[in-house]
C-alpha cells in the first residue's frame, strides 16, 4: 500500500501516516499478539498500548503498567478475553463484574446490551475524560480491518486560533487504504485545562499532542485545537482531506441519531466538537476478527448498539484510552442472547467493499488446544497458570507474531557450532586426548560437557570458529551460531473449498495437515476454510525437539510438537547401536555428512495445486502424531501437505468437475432457502415452512388444503 | 350458475397456469347437494366442444377453479365430470402477495445452508497440497557444548 509521504511532526504541524503493520516499537503503533485459551481456542485478545507525551524529550513514550479507571458499566457475559500487553497475559478470560469494572472495558459485542459498536465522543465533560485526555492515544490495529460505517461521518473540525475560523476537514481513504492506520496529530491552541499530574513541567502553555488514529474513519478533535496542515489525497480516495473556511462544525447530537452541522460560535459550555466513532459489523457472521481503539468518556453515553433499525444509547463508564481490544465473537454460546447476530448481539454495519476481508467462520468454535498450552490466568490471580510458561514477561526475542528469532542457545553459557563431517571427524578424534582430559568438569564425567550432538535436514549459516568445550579449543573448526532455536518459514496457501456449498465444511469436508517430524492432524474445517495458511517451524537445535505452528490469516492458530533431531551418539558403545538406525535414517554415516539443504523457505514442491492422491480411499483416515525420535520422523515423510478429503456428488466425481447438485435439483427439489419472503418476490419452484395465510376468504378445509398444497412444494 | 371449461397445460402445481378456454361459459343447473370443494356435475358440452380438449373448469357462482378429474359419459350422452377445487390458482393473488418462510426455492436459495437431500456418494476424494517440506539427503550436524563464545570473531 501506498505511504504517504508527510512531513515530521512539530509544532503547529499536522502529520498523517500510513502504514501496512505497526512495528515493534513505532510510536504510536498497537502491538498484537493472539493466545490460546485453556481449551486452545484462538483467543483474541485485548491489544493496548498507551502512551503518554513527554514534554521534555518530545517524544511519545510507553506507559507502563494498566492504567485502571472505574467503570460503571459491564457486559452481561465476557467474550473472549482482556489482554494486558504490557503483561503479556490474560487477565480474564470472562471476567466478573467486580473485574470487569477493574479492567478496561471494551464496547463491541459486551455490554448489558451484548453492544458491537462502538461510538467514540469527544463531548465529555471532563479533559480527564476525553479522549486523549491524558495526552495518550486510540491506537487502532491494522491488522484487522476496522469499518467505517457510512453513515458516520468523516469530518472533524478544528479551529484556526490566528483566524479564530473553523476548518472542516475530510478525510478520505480510498479502498485501498483500507487496512492503513492514520494519525493525525492535532496541536491544540490557546489554554487548555489539563490533568497537572501530567504535565512534566509546570511552565504553560505548552501545545499537547494529540493523536488520533483511525482506519479512514472519523477523526475527533475538540474547539482548542487548530489543524494547520492538511494532507492531499489522491483526488480518486473516497474521503479527501479538505479545508475549509465556511466556519462549519458538526455536532453529534445526544441521542445519537444524527449529526448536526452547525454555523457560528463553536463552543458550548461543556460541549466539545469533533467526535470520532467506529461502527464494526461482522453482517451477522459469527467471527470477526478486529481491534478498536477503547472509547473513553465518563458517565457519558457514548456505546452504541444497534438493535434494528436505529441505534440504542448505552450508558458506560470511565474508560483509558489507547486501548485496542481484539474480540473474538463465538456462535456457539449456549444464549442465543450472547451471539453474535442475536438482536441484541450482532455487529451489523460493515462496508461491503470491506466485507471479504472479514474473517468468517461458520459452524463450532474453533478446535481447542492440549492443556499444557495453555498461557492465561484461569483463576484470575493475575498469575500465569502454566508453571512452564514464561509469559510473565515478554521475551526479548520473541517477536510479536509469536516466532522466535535470535535467543543465544541455552542462556549464554554453551554454543552451538555446526560442524562439517570432517571436523566432526577430528573432534571426535579429540574427545580422546589427553588435552580433553584437562576439560573443567561441570559433571562428573567430562564427556558430558557435550550437551548434545544432533542433525538435522538443514543447513544454518554461523561463524567459523575453533570448537571449543569449556576450557578446551580442539584442532576442529565449526561455524558458531547465534540462535538455538531455528524457524524455518514455509510458503502461504490457501485452504480452499471445491464446491463452494455446504460441502466444502464439516462434516462432509474434512481437511489435515501432514506435518513432518510432528505427525498428522485433523485441521478444523470451518476454521480454516477460505484462511491463508502458513506454516513455520521452529527447531531447537539442542535438544533435538521441533513445533509446527499453523498460521491463519496471519494468526498463530494451531501448534504441534515433534522431533527433528537425530541423536548422534559420542560413545563408542552408543555407536555401534546407533550408527545402523542413523545410516539407515538419514542415508549417512555419524560423522558424515550429505551436502546441507537451504534453509529459509521451501524444499519441495510448492504451491496451492491439489492433487488427489488415491480415488481408492473409501474413507477418511485417522490423525497420528510422530514418533518421539527423531530418527524415525526422520525416516517418515519428508513433505509438508494439506490432505483433503472431500465429499463425492453423484454429479461431480473429481476435483475438476465438482458440482454440488444434481441437475434440475433446483427445479423439483428446491434449493436451501430458509427465509422469510413474499411468495410473489419468488420464481420457479418453492416450499412453503409455513405461512399465516392472510386475505383469503374461504372455509377452513380449503385453507388447510391450500396451505398444505404449498407446503407439497409449487411452481410459481 | 354457469361453468366455463378449459384445457389446462400447465402442471397442477403452478401457481400461474396456462388456460385455454374451450367454448363458452354455460349454465349448469344443480340437481342435489354439491360438494364446492369436489362437485359433481351432470352436463351437456357446448357445441364444438371435445370432452377429451377439456381437464379444467370455473364454476362462477363459487369463483373456484377445478381440475377435471373424471369424466363419464352417460348412456344418455351427458358428461358426468367429477371437479376438485385447484387452490393455487384459484387465489393466485392472494397466494402471491403473502409473505411466508421458505424452505426451499429454485430462485432464492444459500448453497452454504447444509441440504441432507443432495445425493453424495460412499466414497470421498482424496487429494493433497504440497507445501514445502525437508530433505533429509542433506543434513548439517549440530553440536552443543557447554562453554561461552569468548572468541573476539
Amino acid at each position: 500500500m501506498a505511504v504517504v509521504n508527510i512531513p515530521d511532526l512539530s509544532l503547529g504541524s499536522c502529520k498523517v501516516t500510513v502504514n501496512d503493520t505497526p512495528k515493534e516499537g513505532e510510536s504510536g503503533r498497537p502491538l498484537t499478539k493472539t493466545i490460546f485459551d485453556s481449551q486452545n481456542c484462538v483467543k483474541a485478545i485485548a491489544i493496548f498500548r498507551m502512551e503518554q507525551f513527554n514534554y521534555n524529550t518530545n517524544k511519545w513514550e510507553y506507559i507502563d503498567g494498566v492504567q485502571i479507571t472505574t467503570l460503571t458499566d459491564y457486559p452481561n457475559r465476557g467474550r473472549g478475553g482482556i489482554y494486558d500487553y504490557n503483561k503479556d497475559k490474560l487477565l480474564a478470560e470472562h471476567p466478573t463484574e467486580t473485574e470487569f469494572k477493574s479492567m478496561f472495558y471494551k464496547a463491541g459485542a459486551q455490554g448489558s446490551s451484548n453492544t458491537s459498536s462502538t461510538y467514540f465522543r469527544d463531548d465529555a465533560r471532563g479533559v480527564g475524560d476525553r479522549v486523549g485526555g491524558y495526552d495518550s492515544e486510540i491506537v487502532i490495529d491494522t491488522n484487522v480491518p476496522i469499518f467505517i460505517s457510512r453513515d458516520v461521518p468523516t469530518e472533524m473540525t478544528g479551529l484556526d486560533a490566528a483566524t479564530n475560523k473553523m476548518y472542516t476537514i475530510k478525510i478520505n481513504v480510498s479502498a485501498d487504504y483500507t487496512f492503513d492506520q492514520w494519525s493525525v496529530r492535532a496541536y491544540p491552541t490557546g489554554n487548555r485545562d489539563f490533568n497537572a499530574n501530567m504535565l512534566p513541567s509546570a511552565e504553560k502553555p505548552t501545545p499537547i499532542l494529540h493523536t488520533f488514529y483511525i482506519n479512514g474513519g472519523t477523526l475527533g478533535g475538540n474547539d482548542d485545537y487548530s489543524i494547520t496542515e492538511v494532507i492531499s489525497e489522491p483526488d480518486d480516495s473516497p474521503i479527501k482531506w479538505l479545508t475549509s473556511e465556511d466556519s462549519k462544525y458538526q455536532v453529534y447530537n445526544g441521542n445519537a441519531t444524527h449529526w448536526e452541522t452547525k454555523q457560528g460560535a463553536k463552543t458550548v459550555s461543556g460541549t466539545r466538537l469533533g467526535i470520532r466513532s467506529l461502527v464494526l459489523s461482522a453482517n451477522g457472521k459469527s467471527e470477526l476478527d478486529w481491534a478498536i481503539a477503547n472509547p473513553l468518556s465518563i458517565n457519558h453515553k457514548n456505546c452504541y448498539v444497534e438493535h434494528a433499525p436505529k441505534y440504542l444509547e448505552k450508558d458506560s463508564g470511565s474508560i483509558f484510552t489507547g486501548n485496542v481490544y481484539r474480540i473474538w465473537f463465538r456462535d456457539d454460546l449456549p444464549d442465543t442472547a450472547d451471539e453474535v447476530n442475536n438482536e441484541w448481539a450482532h455487529v451489523t454495519k460493515i462496508s461491503g467493499d470491506f466485507e471479504n476481508e472479514v474473517r468468517v467462520v461458520y459452524g463450532e468454535a474453533p478446535t481447542r488446544p492440549t492443556p499444557d498450552e495453555q498461557q492465561y490466568d484461569d483463576n484470575h490471580d493475575n498469575q500465569n497458570d502454566n508453571p512452564d510458561s514464561d509469559d510473565d514477561k515478554p521475551d526479548s526475542t520473541q517477536n510479536k507474531d509469536g516466532s522466535l528469532d535470535g535467543i543465544l542457545g541455552i542462556g549464554g553459557l554453551t554454543k552451538i557450532y555446526k560442524v562439517a563431517a570432517d571436523q566432526m571427524k577430528l573432534f571426535g578424534q579429540a574427545l580422546w586426548s589427553q588435552s580433553y582430559e584437562n576439560v573443567l568438569k561441570i559433571q562428573d564425567n567430562p564427556i558430558e560437557n557435550i550437551i548434545s550432538v544432533k542433525k538435522f535436514p538443514f543447513d544454518i549459516a554461523g561463524t567459523t570458529k575453533t570448537i571449543s568445550v569449556g576450557n578446551v579449543t580442539f584442532n576442529a573448526n565449526g561455524d558458531l551460531l547465534d540462535l538455538g532455536i531455528h524457524k524455518i518459514a514455509f510458503p502461504e496457501v490457501i485452504i480452499g473449498g471445491r464446491y463452494k456449498s455446504f460441502l466444502d465444511y464439516d462434516p462432509y469436508t474434512k481437511i489435515q495437515i501432514v506435518l513432518p517430524y510432528c505427525g498428522t492432524y485433523d485441521l478444523p474445517v470451518n476454521i480454516v476454510m477460505g484462511k491463508k495458511l502458513i506454516v513455520e517451524y521452529f527447531v531447537d537445535l539442542c535438544q533435538g525437539d521441533c513445533m509446527a505452528v499453523i498460521k491463519l490469516d496471519g494468526v498463530p492458530t494451531f501448534k504441534y510438537s515433534g522431533t527433528m533431531g537425530v541423536n548422534v551418539p559420542l560413545t563408542q558403545t552408543d555407536r555401534v547401536n546407533a550408527e545402523s538406525k542413523a545410516a539407515m535414517q538419514i542415508g549417512s554415516s555419524i560423522v558424515g555428512g550429505a551436502t546441507a539443504l537451504a534453509t529459509g523457505n521451501v524444499a519441495g514442491v510448492v504451491g496451492s495445486v491439489e492433487t488427489a492422491i488415491n480415488t481408492g480411499l473409501s474413507t477418511y483416515t485417522s490423525q497420528h502424531t510422530a514418533s518421539g525420535t527423531g530418527g524415525l520422523n526422520a525416516a517418515d515423510y519428508q513433505n509438508i501437505k494439506i490432505r483433503y478429503y472431500r465429499p463425492v456428488t453423484s454429479e461431480g466425481s473429481n476435483l475438476t468437475n465438482a458440482t454440488t447438485f444434481p441437475n434440475k435439483y433446483g427445479h423439483y427439489i428446491g434449493k436451501m432457502c430458509m427465509k422469510y419472503l413474499k411468495i410473489g418476490d419468488l420464481s420457479g419452484f418453492n416450499v412453503v415452512g409455513n405461512i399465516e395465510l392472510n386475505g383469503i376468504t374461504a372455509s377452513n378445509d380449503i385453507k388447510d388444503r391450500l396451505i398444505n398444497k404449498l407446503k407439497e412444494g409449487f411452481f410459481i | 350458475m354457469k361453468l366455463q371449461l378449459y384445457s389446462n397445460n400447465s402442471d397442477n402445481k403452478k401457481i400461474n397456469k396456462s388456460l385455454v378456454t374451450k367454448g363458452g361459459a354455460f349454465g349448469i343447473t344443480l340437481k342435489k347437494d354439491t360438494d364446492v370443494i369436489s362437485p359433481d356435475l351432470l352436463i351437456t358440452l357446448p357445441t364444438g366442444v371435445n370432452i377429451q380438449d377439456v381437464n379444467y373448469a370455473y364454476i362462477d357462482s363459487f369463483g373456484y377453479y377445478y381440475f377435471i378429474t373424471k369424466k363419464v359419459k352417460t348412456l344418455g350422452g351427458l358428461y358426468h365430470i367429477t371437479l376438485d377445487l385447484d387452490e393455487l390458482y384459484t387465489f393466485k393473488s392472494e397466494i402471491l402477495s403473502n409473505y411466508a418462510y421458505i424452505t426451499r426455492s429454485e430462485s432464492n436459495f444459500n448453497n452454504y445452508i447444509i441440504d441432507s437431500n443432495v445425493p453424495l456418494l460412499s466414497n470421498v476424494i482424496v487429494s493433497d497440497v504440497n507445501i514445502g517440506g525437508f530433505d533429509k539427503t542433506k543434513t548439517r550436524t549440530y553440536l552443543t557444548v557447554v562453554g561461552a563464545d569468548t572468541d573476539a570473531s
